[in-house]
């Protein structure tokens, strides 16, 4: 039997499933014969175990700099015990409710309290508040609350939909690989599973046959393989023998790669290349370090500002920025502005719809327009720079004057923190994306005003050529070596080799991972590539195999 | 009985964060606290985290701060001083 789904992240996993059901409700109309002040002595038990496992969950957290996740759970234990809540489930215990059917009254009381102030900050916390009393209704069933926090063993982890939350506390040893009924590839949770290599599919079609086996307590034995995007389960014995030796082939293939993690990157002939990850959060650092990446080449903090209706804090953001920083030990961190916008949207920001969305409203566009928006994420970039090296990227600049806007604010930015008396790198370095035809034309006059140049060869492509990159039936126009776009990229190069002053010119698209394009882009000049994590050590090996001679004949036979 | 007025200033009002804040902050006191919106009239428990995220304490919001016990002053003073210093 076979499940189709969304691959999100390759790789491949074999163990038994392990299906989240969600969470079951509560009867609000269930009564109860029993003494209230029995009730309320087994309501103080269960709210005293359950703050301890939040704060034990949250201490963990903190551990591992999980901040903005331990405060979440560390606010769920003041809602637990707070005196308004806690009065009301005794209260509907004085009226002969069951202890599950008061908790979730009260719950329901004080989440109906929160959504009539119709304040856009507060609505997250509802689930939080929903999520807390269905943790002690649970207790009260003394039934283990459906989540991974439990896990002792290897295994597929499947459910409808899964909280984000859950996945970030769960012991990820034991989490071999993810598949779910929802979810796109830019869900926060698809982001968050991409980001730690997880072997993912999403939209799989119907789950129901596994969710019965494991509810069964048959749980069945699956094999995901996320680059066929396929779930396999009821295999014969030859069909798991096939899936398990493929499973030994890929993991084999990997664990060779490992010998090229400690070596520095450069070319056979010892020409050095710098090789860096592409992050979307900031726990992903870890496999950049993990895969001995010379840093972030790009960090995406868009997704910091998706799937939530409200937009982070200074804080918040500063905290996300310098746990990636700490990370990475004192190597570079590349933090682009948030490139919100086109495919990318957010309820927090409600940018309307467009007719041409790619050509519209976003990145640095919807930042000078909201000034605001940039500031608090400048100001907490820069500060996040106080704790190792970082570098401020710009998105979609398009012409001078927008570059100029942004530099004025960042310098309005640092004015601002120096007066308040908190420290940053003065001497932070400043790039722009080349990702628009307009930046590499006049690549000369805008390497003058920042110091490093980033092609982001994606976006660079489908301006150049004017191919929706998202469009099937143009798929076939969609080509990042097309010589249009590598004169674009060569005159970037230059550019910067000529400003002279250390500037730099690196690129961080897809092209940088792709076998047949690196040679050419190496003998373009390029010497930064940044690549997606996973592609990291087989890019190195890679390199290490080329020699400056691959380079000039790849070159030479482009005709440029 | 001690009280005093306080206006909140920080751009977002006292949500999520500054809440649990505010709330531990008052936990602390033996006295007893109500904070009580001049414009609504609305009275919010500050050792209370539901009383104050419903309490729509906004940006602009004055609220008087009233402490009756054995440590009301420093309650009040306190609270007021975490009110103003709200920068998130």
């Amino acid at each position: 039997m076979q499940i189709k789904g969304i691959g999100v992240c390759g790789g491949m996993a074999i163990a038994p499933i392990h299906y989240v059901e969600s969470p079951c409700p509560a009867d609000i109309n269930e009564h109860t014969d029993r003494e209230p002040a029995q009730l309320k002595a087994r309501l103080d038990e269960l709210t005293a175990a359950l703050q301890q496992e939040f704060l034990s969950r949250a201490a963990l957290l903190r551990q591992r700099e999980q901040t903005q996740d331990a405060e979440m759970l560390e606010m769920q234990a003041v809602m637990l015990c707070d005196v308004t809540f806690q009065n009301g489930v005794c209260r509907y215990l004085d009226q002969g409710y069951s202890l599950a059917a008061s908790i979730t009254r009260s719950s329901n009381d004080q989440q109906q309290g929160i959504l009539e102030t119709e304040d856009p900050y507060l609505m997250e916390r509802v689930a939080d508040v929903a999520d807390m009393a269905s943790r002690l209704v649970y207790a009260c069933w003394e039934i283990p609350y459906p989540d991974l926090s439990q896990l002792d063993h290897p295994v597929v982890v499947a459910a409808e939909d899964l909280q984000p939350s859950m996945l970030v506390s769960a012991p990820e040893e034991f989490i071999q690989g993810l598949v779910l009924e929802h979810g796109s590839r830019t869900s926060h949770i698809a982001i968050l599973a991409a980001g730690r290599e997880l072997p993912t599919l999403v939209g799989c079609e119907d789950l129901s046959a596994l969710h019965a086996s494991f509810r069964a307590g048959k749980p069945e034995l699956v094999c995901l393989d996320a680059d066929q995007g396929t779930l396999s389960f009821a295999m014969t014995d030859q069909e798991l023998q096939q899936a398990r030796q493929k499973l030994e082939a890929w993991q084999q293939e990997r664990q060779a790669l490992f010998v090229y993690r400690d070596q520095i990157c450069a070319t056979a002939d010892g020409e050095r290349v710098y090789l860096y990850g592409n992050i979307m959060e900031a726990a992903a650092a870890e496999r950049v370090r993990e895969y001995g990446g010379d840093g972030v080449g790009l960090f995406r903090t868009e997704f910091l500002y998706m799937n939530r209706s409200t937009l982070p804090s200074e804080e918040e953001q500063f905290a996300h920025y310098r746990a990636a920083v700490r990370k990475m030990g004192g190597k570079d961190v590349t933090i682009r502005t948030m490139d919100i916008g086109a495919d990318k949207q957010t309820p927090a920001l409600d940018l309307g719809r467009e007719e041409n969305p790619f050509l519209g409203f976003r990145a640095i566009r919807v930042c000078l327009a909201k000034p605001d928006i940039l500031r608090t994420q400048l100001r907490a970039i820069l500060r996040a720079s106080a704790f190792g090296p970082v570098k401020i990227l710009f998105p979609m600049i398009s012409r001078m004057s927008e570059l100029d806007q942004a530099l004025a604010i960042l310098e309005d930015c640092k004015a601002q923190l120096r007066q308040e008396g908190k420290s940053f790198d003065e001497s932070i370095r400043i790039g722009i994306m080349v990702e628009i035809p307009s930046v590499a034309i006049l690549a000369s006059q805008f390497i003058q005003k920042v110091d490093f140049f980033s092609i982001g060869s994606n976006d660079l492509t489908q301006y150049t050529l004017a191919v929706d990159r998202m469009n099937e039936k143009i798929d076939y126009l969609y080509d990042g070596l097309d010589p249009a776009v590598l004169t674009l990229i060569r005159a970037s190069v230059r550019a910067a080799d000529q400003a002279g002053g250390g500037k730099t010119c690196g690129l961080c698209g897809e092209l940088g991972s792709d076998p047949k394009a690196v040679p050419i882009l190496l003998g373009l000049g390029l010497r930064h590539l940044s690549v997606n994590p996973s592609a990291l050590l087989q890019t190195k090996r890679l390199i290490s195999q080329l020699h400056r001679s691959d380079l000039e004949r790849a070159v030479a036979q482009l005709n440029l | 009985m001690e009280k005093q007025s306080v206006t909140i200033t920080n751009p977002t009002g006292i949500h999520a964060r500054p809440a649990s804040l505010l709330v531990s902050l008052c936990q602390q006191f033996q006295s007893d606290i109500v904070m009580e919106c001049a414009d609504s009239g609305r009275q919010v428990n500050p050792k209370s985290i539901f009383s104050v995220l419903s309490g729509r304490l906004k940006p602009g919001t004055t609220v008087t701060v009233a402490a009756d016990g054995e440590d009301a002053q420093q309650a009040v003073q306190e609270i007021c001083t975490f009110i103003e210093a709200l920068e998130e």
